[in-house]
């Protein structure tokens, strides 16, 4: 179509809805709830295939800083709890992976590579991981389409939380789905071995 | 209320420009913001005369449906960071956000995107550093972009009739290493008012653009920018070298940049004329010229060396530049194709459609590299390479074209470049020929792409 040649609404239909329910979505939610709709800081926010290089982590006063590479291994999304004892809570994006994620162990390797990588990345920046305490968490993110079922999806990342990807405790699913309102469906899920105690700080802000 | 659209190469892209109006503007502020819908967030902005716009963040172009203007843009050569349209997809303004300065082999590598914009229609502006910090070595060494990346974006002004300019920031690590490397560092500037004028321009552009009125604070953002434009280059290098400004040392061979020296206001006056649709281009003011008397004899290792260089070279030709950096060179089409295809008759049928009455513009990116076993295609940054040469030096200030464009490149090996790739497309719009030799060192095989 040219479109040049006709004139433009880009409030109708044909524009206003996006035509894939990205990975974009359910990072930019968790991250608005986290950081601007509660007090959380964020120290780095990249969605898949951006490349963003400055990565910063809060120590109480101000950020600490540092770069990563265009190819380095880093996660999607960084947010920290603005005092100690601190909340580091670290995102990535499952995306295009989710299908074959417990079948190739290579995406169990390339995403603790992600996690591991940027949690040395921030240590090489910053002492705050020696002068407080500083508690790590990691949330694996996935946006499901509103022709796929949020429930059975989040079923499945919360299974291969616990076994295939084998991720340590304090590790949770968090997704996104388009409802019929023109807003968003949730799904919070928490590894079978989450600390009881420390899931309402995720509910309370989350669900 | 007005609402305007922003489409982004990612969605953080487009959440960072609110941000930034919010951190930076003297005229928006963040009145309310609405992410029920994470893959578009809406933004409400006001002024204090009540005037309110809302800006949608439409995320990475692959995932939408884009109106004409924006699809040209993108679909040029590569995609800018954000492009900016009214709720009927007219243009207000696009651009780069950058988080390094331009140095080094990356120096050019977001020009196709940004011509891209121009081309489309759209006010351009690039924002970056004014120091960037090369840890390829064992120290972490200061660098600095070069007067180029501005000279070319006056040219655009006048050549496009429309607003392209750079502003510049404080990169922390990039200072401190300059301090430390150099007595007389840092010079005196305005270090922190880069991203006031920046979003002061970005905001009142989109005032003006839905609710009119706001001209003279447009023109205002205008000139704050290209004073900083000009600073910048007029300023006295720190690096070797008994340079009296950024000009003399990078760009010397360029006509009419004494104006800039010497009349810097009326040139300034005169950009704002045109790029507000007060008058057309004055050719005293033309930066895409270059000057004889000062220009380089183009001696470029270790381009000098390749079979088709050497051919110009050996047949006693004096190919020109603008200065003695690596840079493209410029020389008599008739002579060229002689020397060239009296060594390498098999040229001789794509060199012949070169317009024998115009100069030609060679330009010596290096398509395609030995990686391992493999060859790899290098389409970053020589996408952008042959974009910014090959409008700054082969069209006047009227845009017609004016030299013929050759990219040039030398490989050891030669791989398949995509049809989709965004040096195809640079090659396809920029260039009159693409050729490659490949060998070792002398050339075993011709191509042109």
């Amino acid at each position: 179509m040219d479109h040049t040649m006709s004139p433009n609404d880009l409030t109708s239909t044909e524009y206003s809805k996006p035509t894939v329910y990205s990975d974009e979505a359910t990072l930019i939610d968790l991250y608005r709830r986290l950081v601007r709709d509660h007090d959380c800081h964020e120290d780095y926010l990249a969605p898949s295939g951006a490349s963003w290089p400055r990565i910063r982590i809060w120590n109480g006063k101000t950020y600490d800083e540092g770069y990563v590479n265009k190819g380095d291994a880093r996660v999607n999304l960084i947010v920290q709890s603005p005092a100690p004892p601190f909340k580091l809570i670290m995102g990535y994006s499952v995306g295009q992976e989710f299908d074959q994620m417990d079948t190739d162990y290579r995406i169990k390797t390339r995403l603790n590579k992600a996690f591991s990588t940027t949690e040395k990345t921030l240590e090489g920046i910053s002492n705050v991981f020696d002068r407080e305490r500083v508690d790590n968490y990691r949330v694996l993110m996935l946006s499901v389409d509103e022709f796929d079922d949020i429930h059975v999806r989040a079923n499945k990342l919360q299974q291969s939380i616990n076994d295939s990807l084998d991720q340590p405790d304090r590790t949770f699913a968090y997704l996104t789905s388009p409802d019929s309102d023109d807003g968003i469906d949730r799904e919070l899920r928490f590894h079978d071995n989450f600390p009881d105690d420390e899931q309402t700080w995720f509910t309370t802000r989350l669900e | 209320m007005a609402q305007i659209f922003v489409y982004s190469d990612n969605i953080l892209e487009g959440i960072r420009f609110v941000d930034n109006i919010e951190e930076y503007s003297d005229h928006l502020i963040l009145a309310g913001e609405d992410f029920s819908d994470p893959s578009q967030p809406t933004f409400t902005l006001a002024n204090s005369d009540g005037d309110e716009l809302q800006l949608t963040i439409r995320g990475e172009y692959d995932y939408w449906e884009l109106p004409g203007h924006v699809d040209t843009a993108v679909s040029f050569i590569g995609r800018p960071d954000v492009v900016i349209v009214d709720q009927e997809g007219e243009q207000i303004v696009g651009g780069e956000f950058t988080d390094a300065a331009p140095i080094g082999n990356m120096i050019l590598q977001r020009e196709g995107r940004q011509v891209g914009l121009l081309r489309a229609g759209f006010p351009l502006v690039y924002d970056t550093a004014y120091t960037a910090t090369d840890r390829s070595g064992d120290a972490i060494d200061p660098r600095f972009p070069t007067a180029m990346i501005v000279l070319t974006r006056l040219a655009y002004c006048l050549k496009y009739r429309q607003p392209a300019f750079i502003t510049f920031y404080k990169d922390p690590d990039g200072e401190r290493a300059a301090t430390e490397e150099y007595d007389n560092y840092p010079p005196l500037r305005k270090y922190d008012e880069g991203e006031r004028y920046l979003y002061n321009y970005l905001s009142t552009q989109l005032l003006h653009h839905v609710h009119d009125g706001y001209q003279q604070e447009v023109e205002e953002s205008q000139r704050d920018i290209l004073y900083q434009m000009t600073e910048y280059i007029l300023e006295k290098p720190v690096v070797r070298g008994n340079y009296q400004n950024r000009i003399q040392k990078d760009a010397e061979g360029i006509a009419n940049t004494s104006v800039l020296l010497h009349r810097r206001e009326s040139f300034i006056d005169h950009v704002i004329e045109v790029i507000n649709g007060r008058a057309t281009p004055n050719p005293d003011f033309d930066l895409t010229q270059l000057d004889l008397a000062s220009t380089y004899d183009w001696n470029s290792w270790p381009h000098k060396t390749k079979p088709f260089n050497q051919a110009v070279l050996d047949a006693g030709l004096s190919p020109q530049t603008f200065s003695s950096r690596q840079n493209p060179y410029v020389i008599d089409t008739d002579k060229m194709i002689n020397a060239v295809t009296s060594r390498y008759p098999a040229l001789a049928s794509p060199l012949n459609t070169l317009d024998r009455s115009m100069e030609t513009v060679v330009i010596t990116p290096k398509f395609f590299q030995k990686s391992g076993s493999s060859c790899i295609v290098k389409v970053d940054p020589y996408s952008g390479v042959i974009a910014s040469f090959a409008e700054w030096l082969a069209r006047d200030l009227d845009n017609n074209k004016t030299r013929n464009v050759v990219a040039y490149s030398h490989s050891k090996c030669q791989t398949k470049l995509s049809g989709a790739s965004k040096l195809r497309r640079s090659i396809d719009e920029m260039t009159d020929i693409a050729i490659v030799s490949i060998g070792n060192d002398d050339a075993e095989e011709w191509t042109i792409l």
